[in-house]
Order: C-alpha cells, then sequence, then structure tokens
C-alpha cells in the first residue's frame, strides 16, 4: 500500500510555479487548503442539493489553472490520489453510519469534496516544489532549523532504507517462507526491528563521517541559503 | 484498503485545528528541549534516518483477521523504544510531516491533531506506559513484555483522541465515531503489538544496547511479578475499553468535545440547513436510526478489548520466553 505513497514526486519540470519562492508557494498552499477546510457548510451551496459552495468551485478552477501551470506529471497524481483517496472515502463513510443514511450523504458528500480540493492542492505543491524548496520555505516559515535538517536527513534516507527493506524482505522470502500468518508477521517483526538496528548503526556511521568533514550542525548547500540551528 | 489514522483535511473544524496545533507544538517544542542538552550535533541524522527506517516499515502491512481491512505499524511505541520518549516523537513528528508535505497523507489543518494522535501520545505516553511496565517486569524480558503491551494499549487510545477530535470537529457525533475507531483499532492494536512484540525482542537478540535506557540496572523479577504486572495492565485496558460506555466518562468526553467545538459553531449549525441533522447524541435523542446498534457495538468492543488485552499479554509472555530460552542455549553452546 505504501510502496506507492512513497514514489517521490520527482523533478518538477521548468514553469512559472517552480520558479516561485518556496515561502509564497507554502504560504498560499496553506491558506489555499484553509479555505477549502474551513468554508462553513452555510456557505452559498450551489443549489440546495448539491453540498458543493461556489468557494470550492472557484479553488477548483483555481486549481486546474495551477496543474495547467505547472504542467504537473498526471499520471503520477492520479496514481497518489488513487493510494490516497480510499482512506479519505472511508473515513467519510463514517459520517452517514453515524448521522443515519438518509439524512448523512450530504454531509458525506460535503467532506469528501473538501478533503479531494486538499489532496489536489498539496498534490500540487508536492509536484511543483523539489524538496529542498520545501524544507527552505518550511525553514522561513519559523520552523526550527534543527527539525527542518532532521526532515532533510529523513528524505535523504527515505528511498536508501525503502530499498533496505525491500531486498531484507526478499531475503527473507527466498531463505524461509512459509505460508502462515503467524509465521509472516513473526518475519515482519524482525524485518522491522533488524531494519531499526541497521538505520541506528547507519545514522552513527553518517554522523562520524560528517564530523569528518566539518559538520557543526547546520547544513550548507551551494544555493547559498543557510538552514541550520 | 487500509486503515490509517491521518485525519484529512475538512474534518476538524479552525478551533479544534489551532487548538491541537497549538498543544502539539509546545510538546514538540518540549521535546527540542529535552533532546538539546543530550543528543548534540547527532541528534538531526538520527532521529531522521530512525524516522526513516519507520516510514520505510510502514511498507509491512499487515492484514487483520476476519476483517478485510488492513493496517499498518504507527511505530510511536517503537521510535521510543530505541530512541527515547523525546527523540521518538520528534521522529514520528517527522514522518507525519513528510507524508503530510509530500504525499497529501493526512491533512495541513490537521497536522497538529495528527502530530498529538501519533506523535505525542503514541510515542510519550506510550514510552509512559511502556517505562511504567519496563521497571516493574525488569531485565530484557521486561522490554519486550513492555513494549508488546504499552503498543497495544496506545492505539486505542490514539483512537481514543481521533474520536474527540473529530467530534470537536463538528462533522461526526461522537458516541459513533469513538464506538467505530476503538472497534476497528483493537485489531489494529493487536497487529501493532505483535509486530512490536517481534520486531523488540529481535532487537533484545541482536543489539541489546540499542533499546534506550535513561537509568543504568533493571533488575530482573520472577514469574509472580510479571502475572501481577499482567494483571495490572489488562485492568487498565479494560478501563479504557469499558470506560467510554460508562455515562460519566461519556459525558466527560462529550464536555471535551463540545468545548473545543466552542459556542460560535453550535449556532452555525443551528442557523444551517442542516442543523436537525448534527445532533450528537444518538442514545439520548430518540432511537432515530437505532441507537442500539452503536451501544450493542460497544458492549462488543468492551468485550472484544479485554479478550485482545489478555491475548496480547498472553503473546508478550511467551515471546519473551523464547528470546530467554534462545539466549540461554547460546550461553549453554558457548560453554561447552
Amino acid at each position: 500500500m505504501h510502496r506507492d505513497l512513497l514514489d517521490a514526486p520527482g523533478q518538477p519540470r521548468q514553469t512559472v510555479l517552480l520558479r516561485l519562492p518556496p515561502r509564497a508557494k507554502l504560504l498560499a498552499a496553506l491558506a489555499l487548503v484553509s479555505v477549502i477546510a474551513f468554508t462553513p457548510p452555510t456557505f452559498a451551496p450551489l443549489t440546495p442539493t448539491v453540498p458543493i459552495s461556489r468557494v470550492h468551485i472557484a479553488v477548483a478552477v483555481l486549481l486546474g489553472c495551477g496543474f495547467v501551470a505547472g504542467r504537473a506529471p498526471m499520471r503520477h497524481v492520479a496514481a497518489h490520489m488513487s493510494v490516497v483517496l480510499p482512506a479519505l472515502f472511508l473515513l467519510a463513510l463514517s459520517v452517514p453510519l453515524a448521522h443515519g443514511f438518509r439524512s448523512g450523504w450530504e454531509m458525506m458528500g460535503r467532506v469528501l469534496v473538501k478533503g479531494f480540493l486538499s489532496v489536489l492542492a498539496m498534490m500540487l505543491l508536492a509536484h511543483t516544489t523539489p524538496m529542498e524548496d520545501m524544507l527552505r520555505g518550511l525553514r522561513q516559515l519559523g520552523l526550527p532549523g534543527l527539525f527542518v535538517l532532521t526532515l532533510a536527513f529523513m528524505y535523504r534516507y527515505l528511498f536508501i532504507l525503502r530499498e533496505e527493506m525491500a531486498s531484507m524482505r526478499r531475503g527473507w522470502q527466498a531463505r524461509c517462507f512459509r505460508p502462515s500468518r503467524l509465521s509472516d508477521l513473526k518475519g515482519a517483526g524482525r524485518l522491522v526491528g533488524m531494519l531499526l538496528a541497521r538505520s541506528l548503526e547507519r545514522a552513527e556511521r553518517v554522523h562520524a563521517a560528517m564530523l569528518a568533514r566539518g559538520f557543526d550542525g547546520g547544513i550548507k548547500t551551494l544555493g547559498g541559503s543557510e538552514s541550520g540551528v | 484498503m487500509f486503515l490509517a489514522m491521518h485525519i484529512p483535511d475538512g474534518f476538524l473544524d479552525p478551533v479544534t485545528a489551532a487548538v491541537t496545533t497549538l498543544i502539539s507544538a509546545a510538546a514538540i517544542a518540549y521535546c527540542f528541549v529535552r533532546l538539546r542538552n543530550q543528543a548534540g550535533s547527532r541528534l538531526a541524522p538520527l532521529v531522521g534516518i530512525t524516522a526513516a527506517a519507520i516510514f520505510a516499515a510502514q511498507m509491512v502491512n499487515f492484514t487483520l483477521i476476519g476483517l478485510q481491512t488492513s493496517g499498518h505499524l504507527m511505530g510511536g511505541v517503537l521510535a521510543a523504544v530505541v530512541l527515547g520518549p523525546w527523540a521518538g516523537a520528534v521522529a514520528i513528528t517527522s514522518v507525519l510531516f513528510v507524508q503530510c508535505f509530500l504525499f497529501a497523507d493526512g491533512g495541513v489543518t490537521a497536522l497538529g491533531a495528527n502530530v498529538l494522535n501519533m506523535g505525542v501520545i503514541g510515542a510519550v505516553v506510550g514510552y509512559g506506559v511502556y517505562s511504567v511496565l519496563r521497571r516493574l517486569i525488569g531485565g530484557s524480558r521486561g522490554a519486550i513484555i513492555a513494549a508488546t503491551l504499552a503498543s497495544w494499549i496506545i492505539v486505542p487510545c490514539s483512537a481514543l483522541a481521533f474520536a474527540v477530535e473529530m467530534a470537536a470537529g463538528g462533522e461526526i457525533p461522537l458516541m459513533p465515531v469513538m464506538t467505530l475507531m476503538l472497534f476497528y483499532h483493537i485489531w489494529i492494536g493487536l497487529g501493532e503489538a505483535v509486530l512490536t512484540g517481534f520486531a523488540v525482542s529481535w532487537l533484545v537478540r541482536v543489539r541489546p544496547d540499542l533499546i534506550y535506557d535513561p537509568a543504568a540496572g533493571p533488575r530482573e523479577f520472577g514469574r509472580t511479578r510479571q502475572l501481577v504486572v499482567g494483571g495490572l495492565a489488562a485492568a487498565l485496558a479494560i478501563v479504557i475499553f469499558a470506560a467510554p460506555w460508562a455515562s460519566e466518562f461519556e459525558d466527560g468526553l462529550e464536555k471535551v468535545a463540545s468545548y473545543l467545538k466552542f459556542d460560535r459553531r453550535a449556532t452555525q449549525l443551528a442557523a444551517a440547513p442542516l442543523a436537525d441533522y448534527t445532533l450528537p447524541r444518538v442514545g439520548a435523542e430518540g432511537d432515530r436510526h437505532g441507537g442500539w446498534i452503536i451501544q450493542t457495538a460497544g458492549v462488543v468492543t468492551a468485550i472484544a478489548g479485554t479478550i485482545g488485552t489478555l491475548v496480547t499479554l498472553a503473546f508478550a509472555l511467551i515471546v519473551s520466553s523464547s528470546v530467554q530460552f534462545a539466549s540461554r542455549r547460546t550461553r549453554t553452546v558457548h560453554a561447552s
């Protein structure tokens, strides 16, 4: 399930949206999502029966323009949405379950529209902003440098550790596959434990290597910007 | 299909979002204050790489027996077992940030709530439960039993917090969503407990030094002590699961939810055309759509929670004793 989620958005194409300052982009995304999520249910629905308000339609049009202008890879976005949306749908399903099946559908529709548009907005941000820009933007928005640095390390090793997990899993399946559910869980648990042990060892090695190269707790990029403690 | 506890955008109202964000920000800031003294420049690589490992470990998902859903590791207790509570919470928070900003998994406006549920409750409170249990049982065996039980207990706790926040968000009344969440997360918690138990028992075997230990020298205790502790944990879990259906506790939660909800929200809803659909008390307000279903589900959930606790306890004892057996055998091999 998360294997699809772990596919990185990839390098964004050269567009206007890529050249915008990251802080502005982040702020715009936050503002947009806030508008989507916090539009009150009473706000001018299109008709009494359709739960989509005018604000949401305007936002949808705006997002559509953004996707065109940002030339986001739509196939990747769609693949990504197919992973995120089922969870949203399941959660939204609890609305009619809680409110009764006659009256809950409208509320569920409203929640689904909000969730869907918000996911779209965040996907647009992710697909037009490289991770370095995103981190710089978060730093400029006032996130502590140490935390941004932690996020940077996490992103750096995310795909490496994912590969390691996959290869360990393959090795385990090749060697001691026994088709029973409990042994599956046992193997999975040991994989997780081993992955943690390896990553802690790797962290020690990485830190030692970085100290040898003059690491002082900050991070420097060729762009001249500095995010760190 | 998978069930995760990430709240998407659109489920929380502004007040709930703001309150949970403030609480989480304060909690994570406190974590950093505690960390700055002890970790130094090691902190960022250590926590970042471990967070990446937790993220990768979430690739492993377990199908839940009898239900057509599957869950994956939350990893709060596991992160805290190796990193300690403060760094563990920061690691889980990093995971949530990357999931939110890079993969649109979990909402931005709900990020505070998600950090609260999984980072603060999952890692810090989870570590609290783990640490108490571990101190009571003692030894490397204690670490396994405590981690298993703590991760089992903390998943429904996070689900409870989730339900309160969702109810405060105003879209969903408290009791149904709480019943639903607890019912599912009893099973998800079993998966979390089993995975965490096997992971920690493996760590104890291969790298016992990696288990976070603030104070040196836990003592070994006998089997009686373990059973007593297990009984205590079982009682605790029963309280957690059964209490929501005792009326006073329920009222307390309703109060929390309505406090978060604020009066403004209530008047707004009263003005809305949908107002009469949003009456939160299913049981009290006539049985329009079968409040008894929820109540029955509540009883079933409480029973399932109790059984689950006992199963987890038995599992923890078995896994930890198999580790002891293995290490004893290794020792005799070395001696001969």
